[in-house]
């Protein structure tokens, strides 16, 4: 499983725990999953406790029980928590995540590094193109063919409506989603993505565009870096 | 007839203020539940059409099923809307109106405004269900601009239609406005209940002595009524003053926790509802324009769809907050326990108010042009508005904790909207950190996320109010049997399908898909069947209003009606029960 680049600086990272159960097979829909099950049985556990303890308790003079706060306790924990996945998910903030991976590319030579390619979304189209390959135009192929291991650099335009680049772990539907993002008419939609396998990946549209929004598919090819041919089809 | 007497929920009578809220506006209530349940069982028809034609056979070729699609999202539109603004708003509505007069002590501002707004909703929503008819399907978030581009070839939906669909949100948002203006008017003006830490903490060394009467004891429940000054007045209403040392908590009165939480609906739906407006009017500019490559070129899609989900998280929080305000009052009322200051049911209140406005930009994510500021608040406002959340969760479990909770089934009905409230926040949580929304946006997990906030959180608590103030509305009890049908099927269905959306959504489903990927076939029919479940459950729950109005109130009824609203003792209003 291949997660959105750059997030794994610090070990104790939530992707790198991501990275760490791909490892295992689990993708990440897996992994939040169980995370979701665990919630589901604390709060049916409390359920439980507080249900069975219940008719223990009298009622009793309201002084007596509103001296001691457990809230107190709870309200600093669940702040802290949240302060701890606030600094955890920083990093992975697109503008801080594309921001490390652009100086990377500039601090070397750019051209090796970041591979620019242009899409353009349409009711219901994918177009995609290399940078400096002519205008993207309808009867062009929809997909693309790309080097494992090389940051490529999506610059997506909508000609009409809000769509969305999703790109998907494998050839087939029903694969898991690998990231994405909006493609809104009037601006640059820039994404920056490192594909670690070669393979198929499929593209969906993930923002509703109209009835035929199901069918808005393509793919993204991605061949071994150490191949030279193939390099665009 | 013996079977027939205990066929209700007996020896728990509504414990609720002693202060009996106008005729007129009982009426009201009775009026917009009823209008409410009516436009939930047509969107909730149009949730079974989606789901019956996402069963049907795949077809290869798009154009074959076109018009499958085009009917799907028509419902799939009108479903939407009309859920968010026909049942839910309208909820908060009705619910918002009795509260802030029962609580309050006091009627509305102006009732004659309280019937109008129920009207213009109404028209709205009438309106909105004319969308399945002319094909308009732009989902309930309307993103423009696939409004005005249906697609080609344009066989789906006309300008007219467009046209008529902006027409009823701009009443839907006039509505919610006036009803905002309404209750925010009633609580800054007049007198207004009160009580403070000090008067219940007196009470508590008084009780613990066992002594006499003399101490104002009416003050710790809030039946106090006190003109206060307006600088006090915000600080209580928005629950700030929880946060000030004990000295200045015990000198600034609070109010009770219920008002608190319809001022912070009001008045984040009023900052919210601009976001709407804008929207809107970039909608009618649009559709002014000559062609289609001038609307689009001339309008910053970006910043209205920013504007829209200023809106559009409000409105997510709008059918919420007064609930989890209620829970207070309904659920500990059945344990049999009083309703008192405690400052940590009101510190939640002041986060709920500035995080339910910023958290907006966490549905724009996904939109890599937004600025960094923007992603960043995003973030911050998601996580924080868990900590409002999880104190409220916390609190609420304490209070029943300390006391002897009866399982009726207003309390079950609470406690399960908090589970399923719970579930949701904790999916809002995940889809609010920037690492994780990215596998889930717009994935399946989306409407599990939603159906769970609002299906199986404030909807649920609803149906337990519905059942608790019916008696004070009507003098009549509704089924005892009935009610059981409506609690267990309606959790048992709820659950199922909003759990299987979000299995299928991590696994890579994606949301509002006439035709979902072969790999998922198998869940639409356990959908639909869940669908069914929660569908024919409402259906009973109709048929169970109907009925109780339609009868007249035995003698127990009767009796009880009395004792609680003609000569109501201090047990009876504050305490568990007779
Ligand atoms: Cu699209």
């Amino acid at each position: 499983m291949v997660c959105p680049r750059l997030g794994n600086r610090n070990s104790q990272s939530l992707s790198n725990m991501i990275n760490l159960a791909a490892d295992y097979g689990w993708g990440p829909g897996t992994l939040l999953l169980l995370f979701f099950i665990c919630i589901v049985t604390t709060i049916v556990m409390v359920f439980v406790i507080i249900s069975s303890t219940s008719y223990r308790f009298k009622v009793q003079s309201f002084a007596s029980k509103t001296r001691h706060h457990p809230e107190t306790y709870w309200a600093i924990g669940v702040a802290l928590l949240l302060v701890y996945l606030w600094v955890v998910s920083y990093p992975w903030m697109p503008p801080v995540a594309f921001s490390s991976a652009n100086k990377v590319g500039t601090s070397h030579n750019p051209s090796d590094h970041i591979k620019v390619v242009n899409i353009s979304a349409g009711q219901w189209f994918w177009l995609m193109n290399e940078q400096n390959s002519g205008p993207l135009k309808a009867g062009q192929p929809a997909y693309i063919t790309v080097k494992a291991g090389q940051t490529i650099k999506f610059i997506a335009h909508s000609v009409d409506v809000n769509h969305g680049l999703g790109v998907f772990d494998g050839p087939s539907d029903g694969s898991p989603l690998m990231f994405q993002m909006q493609v809104i008419p009037g601006s640059d939609n820039v994404f920056l993505f490192t594909f670690k396998h070669p393979g198929i990946y499929l593209v969906r549209c993930l923002e509703y565009c109209g009835y035929a929004h199901p069918y808005m598919t393509s793919q993204i090819k991605v061949i071994s870096s150490s191949s030279n041919s193939g390099i665009s089809t | 007839m013996l079977k027939k007497d205990q066929d209700r929920y007996p020896q728990e009578p509504p414990q609720l203020p002693q202060y009996d809220i106008s005729s007129d506006l009982k009426k009201l209530v009775i009026l917009f539940i009823g209008i409410m349940l009516a436009n939930f069982v047509i969107a909730g028809v149009c949730a079974l059409g989606m789901r019956i034609i996402q069963l049907g056979v795949p077809l290869s070729d798009q154009l074959h099923s076109a018009p499958q699609n085009i009917l799907f999202y028509a419902l799939l539109t009108s479903h939407g809307q009309a859920m968010f603004f026909g049942v839910m708003s309208m909820n908060t509505m009705w619910f918002g109106y009795y509260a802030t007069s029962k609580w309050g002590r006091k009627p509305l501002s102006s009732m004659k405004w309280a019937k109008i707004s129920l009207g213009v909703m109404e028209a709205g929503i009438i309106l909105i269900f004319i969308s399945p008819v002319s094909s308009l399907g732009v989902g309930w978030y309307n993103l423009m601009p696939l409004i005005f581009l249906p697609g080609q070839p344009s066989i789906t939906w006309s300008g007219t239609a467009a046209q008529i669909f902006l027409i009823a949100d701009v009443l839907v948002g006039i509505g919610i406005t006036i009803f905002c203006v309404i209750i925010v008017t009633t609580l800054l003006s007049g007198k207004i209940p009160v009580g403070t830490q000090l008067f219940a903490s007196r009470h508590g060394e008084r009780a613990a002595k066992k002594e006499g009467e003399d101490y104002p004891q009416q003050d710790l429940d809030h039946t106090h009524m006190a003109y206060l000054p307006s600088a006090v007045r915000w600080l209580a209403l928005l629950g700030i003053n929880s946060w000030f040392t004990k000295k200045l908590r015990d000198t600034t009165p609070a109010v009770p926790i219920l008002l608190v939480a319809a001022f912070v609906t009001a008045m984040v739906q009023l900052i919210g509802n601009p976001g709407l407006f804008f929207q809107l009017t970039q909608g009618f500019i649009s559709l002014q324009q000559s062609s289609t490559t001038i609307a689009l070129d001339s309008t910053n899609w970006l910043l209205t769809k920013n504007a829209w989900w200023f809106f559009g998280h409000p409105i997510v929080y709008f059918p919420l907050l007064i609930f989890l305000g209620a829970m207070y009052y309904l659920t500990p009322r059945y344990a049999k326990e009083r309703v008192q200051y405690n400052k940590w049911n009101y510190r939640p209140w002041p986060f709920y108010f500035m995080f339910s406005i910023l958290v907006f930009s966490h549905h724009v994510f996904m939109d890599m042009p937004n600025p960094v500021w923007l992603q960043i608040m995003a973030q911050t406002a998601s996580l924080g508005i868990v900590f409002p959340s999880a104190l409220t969760i916390f609190t609420a479990l304490m209070f029943i904790w300390r006391s002897q909770i009866s399982w009726n089934i207003t309390a079950r009905f609470f406690l399960a909207g908090l589970a399923g409230w719970a579930f949701g926040g904790y999916q809002g949580a995940e889809m609010g950190m920037w690492g994780a929304d990215i596998y889930l946006h717009n994935t399946m997990a989306m409407p599990s996320h939603i159906h769970l906030m609002l299906l199986l959180g404030p909807l649920l608590m609803t149906f337990g109010i519905i059942y608790a103030i019916f008696p004070d509305l009507t003098k009549k009890h509704m089924s005892k049997t009935l009610g059981e049908c409506h609690f267990w099927l309606t959790l048992f269905g709820g659950f199922g399908f909003a759990l299987l959306f979000n299995y299928i959504g991590m696994h890579g489903a994606i949301r509002r898909e006439a035709e979902i990927p072969a790999s998922f076939d198998w869940a639409m029919p356990w959908l639909l069947f869940f669908a069914l479940c929660i569908g024919i459950t409402q259906l009973i729950f109709v048929y169970n209003v109907i009925r109780t109005l339609r009868r007249k109130p035995d003698s127990y009824e009767l009796e009880e009606y009395n004792r609680l609203h003609l000569a109501p003792t201090r047990m009876d209003i504050n305490e568990g029960g007779s």
